[in-house]
Protein backbone atom coordinates (compact mmCIF):
# COMPACT_ATOMS: atom_id res chain seq x y z
CA UNK A 1 0.00 0.00 0.00
CA UNK A 2 1.31 3.64 -0.80
CA UNK A 3 0.79 6.11 1.57
CA UNK A 4 -0.53 9.33 0.20
CA UNK A 5 0.70 12.54 1.41
CA UNK A 6 -1.91 15.07 3.15
CA UNK A 7 -0.69 17.35 0.77
CA UNK A 8 -1.52 15.55 -1.96
CA UNK A 9 -4.72 14.59 -0.66
CA UNK A 10 -5.20 18.19 -0.70
CA UNK A 11 -4.70 19.01 -3.75
CA UNK A 12 -6.53 16.59 -4.86
CA UNK A 13 -9.62 17.32 -3.09
CA UNK A 14 -9.04 20.97 -4.07
CA UNK A 15 -9.01 19.52 -7.79
CA UNK A 16 -11.85 17.73 -7.84
CA UNK A 17 -13.58 20.80 -5.95
CA UNK A 18 -12.46 22.58 -9.01
CA UNK A 19 -13.47 20.50 -11.65
CA UNK A 20 -17.12 20.03 -9.91
CA UNK A 21 -17.50 23.74 -9.28
CA UNK A 22 -16.46 24.25 -12.92
CA UNK A 23 -18.91 20.76 -13.99
CA UNK A 24 -21.96 22.51 -12.14
CA UNK A 25 -21.04 26.36 -13.99
CA UNK A 26 -20.74 24.82 -17.73
CA UNK A 27 -24.28 22.75 -16.68
CA UNK A 28 -25.54 26.11 -15.59
CA UNK A 29 -26.61 24.61 -12.28
CA UNK A 30 -24.33 27.93 -10.52
CA UNK A 31 -26.03 30.40 -12.55
CA UNK A 32 -28.82 31.52 -9.35
CA UNK A 33 -25.59 31.68 -7.19
CA UNK A 34 -23.61 34.04 -9.40
CA UNK A 35 -26.18 36.43 -10.41
CA UNK A 36 -26.28 36.59 -6.44
CA UNK A 37 -22.94 37.02 -5.76
CA UNK A 38 -22.21 39.44 -8.19
CA UNK A 39 -25.41 41.69 -8.37
CA UNK A 40 -24.10 43.79 -5.10
CA UNK A 41 -20.48 43.94 -6.74
CA UNK A 42 -22.23 45.14 -10.35
CA UNK A 43 -24.25 47.95 -8.82
CA UNK A 44 -21.14 48.85 -6.57
CA UNK A 45 -19.61 49.42 -9.99
CA UNK A 46 -22.37 51.01 -11.59
CA UNK A 47 -22.05 53.63 -8.60
CA UNK A 48 -19.24 54.01 -8.84
CA UNK A 49 -18.58 54.17 -12.92
CA UNK A 50 -21.75 57.17 -12.17
CA UNK A 51 -19.89 59.11 -9.76
CA UNK A 52 -16.79 58.94 -11.48
CA UNK A 53 -18.67 60.21 -14.80
CA UNK A 54 -20.50 62.94 -12.94
CA UNK A 55 -17.08 64.16 -11.85
CA UNK A 56 -15.64 64.32 -15.01
CA UNK A 57 -18.32 65.94 -16.68
CA UNK A 58 -18.37 68.87 -13.76
CA UNK A 59 -14.80 69.49 -13.79
CA UNK A 60 -14.96 69.82 -17.67
CA UNK A 61 -18.38 71.36 -18.00
CA UNK A 62 -16.84 74.77 -18.59
CA UNK A 63 -14.18 74.12 -21.61
CA UNK A 64 -17.57 72.20 -22.56
CA UNK A 65 -19.94 74.55 -23.02
CA UNK A 66 -16.87 77.24 -24.53
CA UNK A 67 -16.54 74.72 -27.09
CA UNK A 68 -20.17 74.18 -27.92
CA UNK A 69 -21.25 77.57 -28.04
CA UNK A 70 -18.07 78.06 -30.67
CA UNK A 71 -19.07 75.43 -32.44
CA UNK A 72 -23.23 76.63 -32.44
CA UNK A 73 -21.84 79.80 -33.57
CA UNK A 74 -19.76 78.48 -36.30
CA UNK A 75 -22.70 76.08 -37.53
CA UNK A 76 -25.03 79.15 -37.45
CA UNK A 77 -23.08 81.48 -39.72
CA UNK A 78 -22.58 78.50 -42.11
CA UNK A 79 -26.44 77.81 -42.12
CA UNK A 80 -27.09 81.81 -42.98
CA UNK A 81 -24.29 81.38 -45.20
CA UNK A 82 -25.85 78.11 -46.85
CA UNK A 83 -29.62 79.91 -46.95
CA UNK A 84 -27.98 83.22 -48.62
CA UNK A 85 -25.98 81.01 -50.99
CA UNK A 86 -29.88 79.59 -51.49
CA UNK A 87 -31.45 82.28 -52.01
CA UNK A 88 -29.06 83.59 -54.69
CA UNK A 89 -28.71 80.61 -56.60
CA UNK A 90 -32.36 80.82 -56.89
CA UNK A 91 -32.31 84.28 -57.90
CA UNK A 92 -29.74 83.20 -60.66
CA UNK A 93 -32.57 80.27 -61.70
CA UNK A 94 -35.27 82.72 -61.92
CA UNK A 95 -33.37 84.68 -63.86
CA UNK A 96 -31.90 81.77 -65.99
CA UNK A 97 -35.61 81.03 -66.66
CA UNK A 98 -36.70 84.45 -67.72
CA UNK A 99 -33.50 85.21 -69.88
CA UNK A 100 -34.59 81.58 -71.73
CA UNK A 101 -37.87 82.21 -71.62
CA UNK A 102 -36.74 86.24 -73.70
CA UNK A 103 -34.01 83.97 -75.43
CA UNK A 104 -36.98 81.95 -77.33
CA UNK A 105 -38.51 85.01 -77.72
CA UNK A 106 -35.75 86.90 -79.87
CA UNK A 107 -35.57 83.43 -81.97
CA UNK A 108 -38.55 83.13 -82.64
CA UNK A 109 -38.29 86.62 -84.18
CA UNK A 110 -35.18 86.83 -86.12
CA UNK A 111 -35.84 90.23 -87.94
CA UNK A 112 -35.77 92.74 -84.62
CA UNK A 113 -32.23 93.50 -82.68
CA UNK A 114 -32.97 93.69 -78.99
CA UNK A 115 -31.63 94.81 -75.60
CA UNK A 116 -32.42 93.29 -72.58
CA UNK A 117 -33.46 95.59 -69.83
CA UNK A 118 -34.26 95.20 -66.10
CA UNK A 119 -37.38 96.78 -64.30
CA UNK A 120 -35.92 99.34 -61.68
CA UNK A 121 -38.94 100.87 -60.70
CA UNK A 122 -42.55 102.33 -61.56
CA UNK A 123 -44.07 105.74 -62.23
CA UNK A 124 -44.83 107.18 -58.76
CA UNK A 125 -48.21 108.24 -59.61
CA UNK A 126 -51.16 105.62 -59.01
CA UNK A 127 -53.48 106.97 -61.78
CA UNK A 128 -50.22 106.11 -64.24
CA UNK A 129 -48.99 102.52 -65.27
CA UNK A 130 -45.23 102.81 -66.72
CA UNK A 131 -41.79 101.45 -65.83
CA UNK A 132 -38.68 102.41 -65.43
CA UNK A 133 -35.75 100.31 -66.99
CA UNK A 134 -32.13 100.21 -66.54
CA UNK A 135 -31.12 100.83 -69.87
CA UNK A 136 -31.08 104.93 -71.52
CA UNK A 137 -29.80 106.86 -74.62
CA UNK A 138 -26.13 105.61 -73.73
CA UNK A 139 -27.28 101.89 -74.78
CA UNK A 140 -28.81 103.03 -77.51
CA UNK A 141 -32.19 103.22 -76.21
CA UNK A 142 -34.49 106.04 -78.02
CA UNK A 143 -37.75 107.51 -77.21
CA UNK A 144 -40.93 104.96 -79.34
CA UNK A 145 -38.89 101.74 -79.65
CA UNK A 146 -41.37 99.03 -78.31
CA UNK A 147 -40.83 97.19 -75.63
CA UNK A 148 -41.85 93.60 -75.39
CA UNK A 149 -41.65 90.87 -72.92
CA UNK A 150 -40.70 86.72 -73.12
CA UNK A 151 -44.81 86.37 -73.66
CA UNK A 152 -45.85 89.49 -75.61
CA UNK A 153 -45.81 93.12 -76.07
CA UNK A 154 -45.45 95.30 -73.47
CA UNK A 155 -45.34 99.20 -74.15
CA UNK A 156 -43.33 101.83 -75.70
CA UNK A 157 -40.18 103.73 -74.67
CA UNK A 158 -41.69 107.13 -73.54
CA UNK A 159 -38.75 108.91 -72.02
CA UNK A 160 -35.04 108.51 -71.85
CA UNK A 161 -32.00 109.63 -69.51
CA UNK A 162 -29.00 108.49 -70.06
CA UNK A 163 -28.33 104.92 -67.89
CA UNK A 164 -32.40 104.57 -67.53
CA UNK A 165 -35.71 104.79 -69.67
CA UNK A 166 -39.41 105.16 -68.71
CA UNK A 167 -41.91 102.54 -70.53
CA UNK A 168 -45.22 103.82 -71.17
CA UNK A 169 -47.14 100.27 -71.00
CA UNK A 170 -50.05 98.84 -72.78
CA UNK A 171 -52.17 99.04 -69.93
CA UNK A 172 -51.96 102.95 -69.36
CA UNK A 173 -55.35 105.24 -69.72
CA UNK A 174 -53.36 107.02 -72.46
CA UNK A 175 -52.28 104.38 -74.38
CA UNK A 176 -53.62 102.76 -77.63
CA UNK A 177 -52.50 100.21 -80.06
CA UNK A 178 -53.78 100.06 -83.41
CA UNK A 179 -54.81 95.67 -83.39
CA UNK A 180 -55.34 93.12 -85.18
CA UNK A 181 -57.69 89.90 -84.13
CA UNK A 182 -56.99 86.38 -85.50
CA UNK A 183 -58.59 84.08 -87.28
CA UNK A 184 -61.20 86.74 -87.88
CA UNK A 185 -58.98 89.36 -89.02
CA UNK A 186 -60.23 92.21 -87.32
CA UNK A 187 -58.64 95.74 -87.21
CA UNK A 188 -59.58 97.54 -83.82
CA UNK A 189 -57.23 99.75 -81.54
CA UNK A 190 -56.43 97.90 -77.77
CA UNK A 191 -56.63 100.96 -75.00
CA UNK A 192 -55.61 100.87 -71.87
CA UNK A 193 -57.41 102.24 -68.53
CA UNK A 194 -57.16 103.11 -64.67
CA UNK A 195 -57.43 99.47 -63.72
CA UNK A 196 -54.99 98.29 -66.02
CA UNK A 197 -57.55 96.40 -67.97
CA UNK A 198 -57.15 96.21 -71.96
CA UNK A 199 -60.35 96.37 -74.18
CA UNK A 200 -60.86 96.17 -77.79
CA UNK A 201 -62.42 99.77 -79.25
CA UNK A 202 -63.79 100.98 -82.58
CA UNK A 203 -64.98 97.44 -83.55
CA UNK A 204 -67.76 98.32 -86.06
CA UNK A 205 -70.76 95.97 -85.57
CA UNK A 206 -70.35 94.08 -88.36
CA UNK A 207 -66.69 92.86 -87.85
CA UNK A 208 -66.28 89.38 -87.09
CA UNK A 209 -65.11 88.88 -83.13
CA UNK A 210 -65.16 85.67 -81.19
CA UNK A 211 -64.22 84.80 -77.70
CA UNK A 212 -60.84 83.64 -77.88
CA UNK A 213 -59.88 85.06 -80.58
CA UNK A 214 -55.62 86.04 -80.53
CA UNK A 215 -54.56 89.94 -80.30
CA UNK A 216 -51.85 91.09 -82.20
CA UNK A 217 -50.05 94.11 -83.30
CA UNK A 218 -50.97 95.62 -86.85
CA UNK A 219 -48.07 97.44 -87.60
CA UNK A 220 -50.97 100.63 -88.23
CA UNK A 221 -50.04 103.75 -86.89
CA UNK A 222 -46.45 103.06 -87.71
CA UNK A 223 -45.88 102.82 -83.93
CA UNK A 224 -45.38 98.55 -83.35
CA UNK A 225 -44.17 96.04 -85.47
CA UNK A 226 -46.83 93.99 -86.61
CA UNK A 227 -47.35 90.74 -85.57
CA UNK A 228 -46.44 90.63 -81.81
CA UNK A 229 -48.95 88.90 -79.66
CA UNK A 230 -50.60 90.81 -77.29
CA UNK A 231 -53.51 88.92 -75.32
CA UNK A 232 -56.42 87.05 -76.14
CA UNK A 233 -59.97 88.70 -76.42
CA UNK A 234 -62.08 86.98 -73.19
CA UNK A 235 -65.61 88.94 -73.72
CA UNK A 236 -67.48 90.46 -76.57
CA UNK A 237 -69.89 92.86 -75.87
CA UNK A 238 -72.50 94.56 -78.81
CA UNK A 239 -75.14 96.77 -78.14
CA UNK A 240 -77.69 96.97 -81.01
CA UNK A 241 -77.82 100.95 -80.32
CA UNK A 242 -73.79 101.41 -80.33
CA UNK A 243 -71.61 102.29 -83.37
CA UNK A 244 -69.09 99.96 -82.13
CA UNK A 245 -68.59 96.72 -80.32
CA UNK A 246 -66.27 96.46 -77.39
CA UNK A 247 -64.49 93.48 -76.15
CA UNK A 248 -62.55 92.42 -72.93
CA UNK A 249 -58.75 91.66 -73.92
CA UNK A 250 -56.84 89.41 -71.47
CA UNK A 251 -53.01 90.25 -71.81
CA UNK A 252 -50.51 88.10 -72.34
CA UNK A 253 -47.82 89.72 -70.08
CA UNK A 254 -48.39 89.47 -66.26
CA UNK A 255 -47.71 93.23 -65.54
CA UNK A 256 -47.23 93.06 -62.36
CA UNK A 257 -44.60 90.73 -62.57
CA UNK A 258 -42.28 92.44 -65.29
CA UNK A 259 -38.50 92.26 -64.21
CA UNK A 260 -36.71 91.85 -67.30
CA UNK A 261 -37.66 93.05 -71.22
CA UNK A 262 -36.46 93.41 -74.08
CA UNK A 263 -36.35 97.11 -76.20
CA UNK A 264 -36.48 96.13 -79.76
CA UNK A 265 -33.75 98.51 -80.97
CA UNK A 266 -33.68 98.23 -84.75
CA UNK A 267 -37.15 99.54 -84.98
CA UNK A 268 -38.02 103.38 -86.18
CA UNK A 269 -41.12 104.10 -85.21
CA UNK A 270 -43.24 106.69 -87.74
CA UNK A 271 -44.96 109.55 -86.09
CA UNK A 272 -48.30 110.12 -88.03
CA UNK A 273 -49.41 113.10 -85.76
CA UNK A 274 -48.90 115.83 -88.89
CA UNK A 275 -51.06 114.00 -90.71
CA UNK A 276 -53.86 113.56 -88.38
CA UNK A 277 -54.00 117.27 -87.47
CA UNK A 278 -55.78 118.54 -90.15
CA UNK A 279 -58.30 116.28 -90.15
CA UNK A 280 -59.03 116.93 -86.33
CA UNK A 281 -59.51 120.58 -87.22
CA UNK A 282 -62.07 119.72 -90.05
CA UNK A 283 -65.68 120.75 -88.67
CA UNK B 1 -28.34 125.45 -47.18
CA UNK B 2 -27.88 122.38 -44.78
CA UNK B 3 -31.31 121.82 -44.32
CA UNK B 4 -31.39 121.55 -48.46
CA UNK B 5 -28.56 119.20 -48.77
CA UNK B 6 -30.58 116.86 -46.56
CA UNK B 7 -33.69 117.08 -47.76
CA UNK B 8 -32.14 116.24 -51.06
CA UNK B 9 -30.53 113.01 -49.39
CA UNK B 10 -34.10 111.73 -47.60
CA UNK B 11 -36.03 113.03 -50.41
CA UNK B 12 -33.84 111.40 -53.14
CA UNK B 13 -34.10 107.91 -50.59
CA UNK B 14 -37.95 108.53 -50.53
CA UNK B 15 -38.10 108.65 -54.09
CA UNK B 16 -36.85 106.04 -54.82
CA UNK B 17 -38.32 103.86 -52.26
CA UNK B 18 -41.33 104.69 -53.79
CA UNK B 19 -40.49 103.79 -57.23
CA UNK B 20 -38.95 101.23 -56.28
CA UNK B 21 -41.21 99.52 -53.74
CA UNK B 22 -44.41 101.34 -52.55
CA UNK B 23 -45.89 101.48 -55.65
CA UNK B 24 -45.54 97.90 -55.71
CA UNK B 25 -47.90 97.83 -52.80
CA UNK B 26 -51.22 98.72 -53.97
CA UNK B 27 -54.57 98.70 -52.63
CA UNK B 28 -57.13 98.24 -55.77
CA UNK B 29 -55.36 101.27 -57.65
CA UNK B 30 -54.00 103.05 -54.94
CA UNK B 31 -50.78 103.53 -53.32
CA UNK B 32 -49.03 105.06 -50.43
CA UNK B 33 -47.21 108.51 -51.44
CA UNK B 34 -44.02 108.32 -48.99
CA UNK B 35 -42.75 111.31 -50.60
CA UNK B 36 -46.22 113.43 -49.59
CA UNK B 37 -45.61 111.40 -46.14
CA UNK B 38 -42.05 112.16 -45.45
CA UNK B 39 -42.52 115.81 -46.48
CA UNK B 40 -46.12 116.30 -43.84
CA UNK B 41 -43.52 114.50 -41.40
CA UNK B 42 -40.78 116.87 -42.32
CA UNK B 43 -43.31 119.92 -41.94
CA UNK B 44 -44.98 119.05 -38.38
CA UNK B 45 -41.69 119.30 -37.23
CA UNK B 46 -41.18 122.28 -34.67
CA UNK B 47 -37.82 122.86 -35.72
CA UNK B 48 -37.95 122.50 -39.18
CA UNK B 49 -37.35 125.51 -41.15
CA UNK B 50 -40.42 127.03 -42.41
CA UNK B 51 -39.09 127.22 -46.43
CA UNK B 52 -40.56 125.98 -49.52
CA UNK B 53 -37.20 124.12 -50.28
CA UNK B 54 -37.81 120.89 -49.59
CA UNK B 55 -41.37 120.74 -51.33
CA UNK B 56 -39.72 122.00 -54.24
CA UNK B 57 -37.21 119.44 -54.21
CA UNK B 58 -39.75 116.78 -53.83
CA UNK B 59 -41.80 117.92 -57.12
CA UNK B 60 -38.58 117.82 -59.00
CA UNK B 61 -37.49 114.82 -58.41
CA UNK B 62 -41.11 113.04 -58.19
CA UNK B 63 -41.71 115.15 -61.76
CA UNK B 64 -38.11 113.62 -63.18
CA UNK B 65 -39.11 110.25 -62.84
CA UNK B 66 -43.05 110.47 -63.44
CA UNK B 67 -45.04 110.63 -66.73
CA UNK B 68 -46.77 114.02 -65.81
CA UNK B 69 -45.02 117.41 -65.65
CA UNK B 70 -42.44 118.26 -63.20
CA UNK B 71 -44.75 121.72 -62.54
CA UNK B 72 -48.20 119.21 -61.49
CA UNK B 73 -45.62 117.87 -58.58
CA UNK B 74 -44.08 120.99 -57.49
CA UNK B 75 -47.94 122.73 -57.08
CA UNK B 76 -48.73 119.41 -55.61
CA UNK B 77 -45.96 119.62 -53.01
CA UNK B 78 -46.04 123.02 -52.91
CA UNK B 79 -49.39 123.45 -51.59
CA UNK B 80 -48.95 120.93 -48.88
CA UNK B 81 -45.96 123.02 -47.50
CA UNK B 82 -48.53 126.12 -47.90
CA UNK B 83 -51.04 124.43 -45.25
CA UNK B 84 -48.76 122.57 -42.95
CA UNK B 85 -47.09 126.25 -42.70
CA UNK B 86 -50.19 127.75 -41.92
CA UNK B 87 -51.00 125.08 -39.53
CA UNK B 88 -47.71 125.66 -37.70
CA UNK B 89 -48.38 129.52 -37.09
CA UNK B 90 -52.31 128.78 -36.46
CA UNK B 91 -51.79 126.03 -34.11
CA UNK B 92 -49.62 126.35 -30.97
CA UNK B 93 -48.80 122.87 -30.91
CA UNK B 94 -48.61 120.69 -34.15
CA UNK B 95 -49.94 116.90 -33.31
CA UNK B 96 -50.93 113.93 -34.84
CA UNK B 97 -54.21 115.32 -35.49
CA UNK B 98 -52.66 118.14 -37.96
CA UNK B 99 -50.44 115.56 -39.37
CA UNK B 100 -52.94 112.94 -40.28
CA UNK B 101 -54.94 116.26 -41.49
CA UNK B 102 -52.21 117.82 -43.95
CA UNK B 103 -51.82 113.73 -44.79
CA UNK B 104 -55.32 114.13 -45.79
CA UNK B 105 -55.00 117.37 -47.91
CA UNK B 106 -51.59 116.34 -49.56
CA UNK B 107 -53.37 113.50 -50.83
CA UNK B 108 -56.40 114.93 -52.25
CA UNK B 109 -53.92 117.60 -53.32
CA UNK B 110 -51.90 116.18 -55.32
CA UNK B 111 -54.21 113.09 -56.61
CA UNK B 112 -56.72 116.01 -57.46
CA UNK B 113 -54.46 117.33 -59.44
CA UNK B 114 -53.04 114.68 -61.31
CA UNK B 115 -56.57 113.52 -61.91
CA UNK B 116 -57.52 117.38 -63.27
CA UNK B 117 -54.25 116.89 -65.75
CA UNK B 118 -55.02 113.70 -67.06
CA UNK B 119 -58.55 114.55 -67.57
CA UNK B 120 -58.85 117.92 -69.05
CA UNK B 121 -55.43 118.20 -70.43
CA UNK B 122 -54.17 115.03 -71.59
CA UNK B 123 -57.62 113.95 -72.15
CA UNK B 124 -57.83 110.86 -70.89
CA UNK B 125 -60.90 108.78 -70.03
CA UNK B 126 -60.69 108.70 -66.31
CA UNK B 127 -64.00 109.26 -64.63
CA UNK B 128 -64.38 110.83 -61.41
CA UNK B 129 -66.24 108.25 -59.85
CA UNK B 130 -63.84 104.70 -60.58
CA UNK B 131 -61.21 107.54 -59.43
CA UNK B 132 -62.33 108.17 -55.87
CA UNK B 133 -63.44 104.54 -55.44
CA UNK B 134 -60.23 102.56 -56.61
CA UNK B 135 -57.95 105.67 -56.32
CA UNK B 136 -57.82 108.49 -53.91
CA UNK B 137 -59.51 106.56 -50.89
CA UNK B 138 -57.33 103.33 -51.22
CA UNK B 139 -54.19 105.56 -51.63
CA UNK B 140 -55.55 107.48 -48.30
CA UNK B 141 -55.59 104.19 -46.25
CA UNK B 142 -52.64 103.56 -47.14
CA UNK B 143 -51.28 106.50 -46.10
CA UNK B 144 -52.87 106.97 -42.95
CA UNK B 145 -50.89 103.04 -43.04
CA UNK B 146 -47.94 104.08 -43.51
CA UNK B 147 -48.06 107.94 -41.68
CA UNK B 148 -46.92 106.62 -38.35
CA UNK B 149 -43.94 104.75 -38.95
CA UNK B 150 -42.86 107.40 -41.75
CA UNK B 151 -43.19 110.50 -38.92
CA UNK B 152 -41.10 107.95 -35.96
CA UNK B 153 -38.44 107.82 -38.75
CA UNK B 154 -38.75 111.72 -39.52
CA UNK B 155 -39.04 111.99 -35.55
CA UNK B 156 -35.44 110.46 -35.48
CA UNK B 157 -34.04 112.11 -38.24
CA UNK B 158 -34.87 115.72 -37.19
CA UNK B 159 -33.68 114.43 -33.80
CA UNK B 160 -30.16 114.13 -35.17
CA UNK B 161 -30.27 116.48 -37.83
CA UNK B 162 -30.88 119.50 -35.09
CA UNK B 163 -28.34 117.79 -32.23
CA UNK B 164 -26.04 118.34 -34.57
CA UNK B 165 -26.38 122.49 -34.90
CA UNK B 166 -24.26 124.70 -32.62
CA UNK B 167 -25.47 126.20 -29.56
CA UNK B 168 -26.20 130.02 -30.02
Amino acid sequence: MFKISPRTLRALLIALVVIGLLALSLGGYLTPLTRWTTRPVLAVQAWLARAYEGARLYLNAPQDIHALRAENQRLKAEVSRLQTEIVTLQQQLTEAELLSALLDFARAHPQNEYKAAQVIGRDPNPFLHYIIINRGSDDGIRVGMPVVSAEGLVGHIDAVLPDAARVQLITDPQSSVDVVTQPTHTQAVLVGSLTGELSLDMVPLSAKLNNGDLVLTSGLGGRYPPNILVGQVVSVRKLAYALFQEAAVQPVTDFRQLQIVLVIVNFRPVDITPLMKPQEKQP
Amino acid sequence: MKSALSGVVVLALAVALQSAIIRQITLLQGSADLVLLTLAAWYMHEEAPGSWVWAVIAGLMVGTLSALPWWLYVVGYGGLAAVALFLRRRLWQTSYFAYFFLILVGCALTLGLSWAYLRFVAGAGIPLAPTLNRVFFPSLLLDVLFALPVYSLMDEWAAWFFAEEPAL
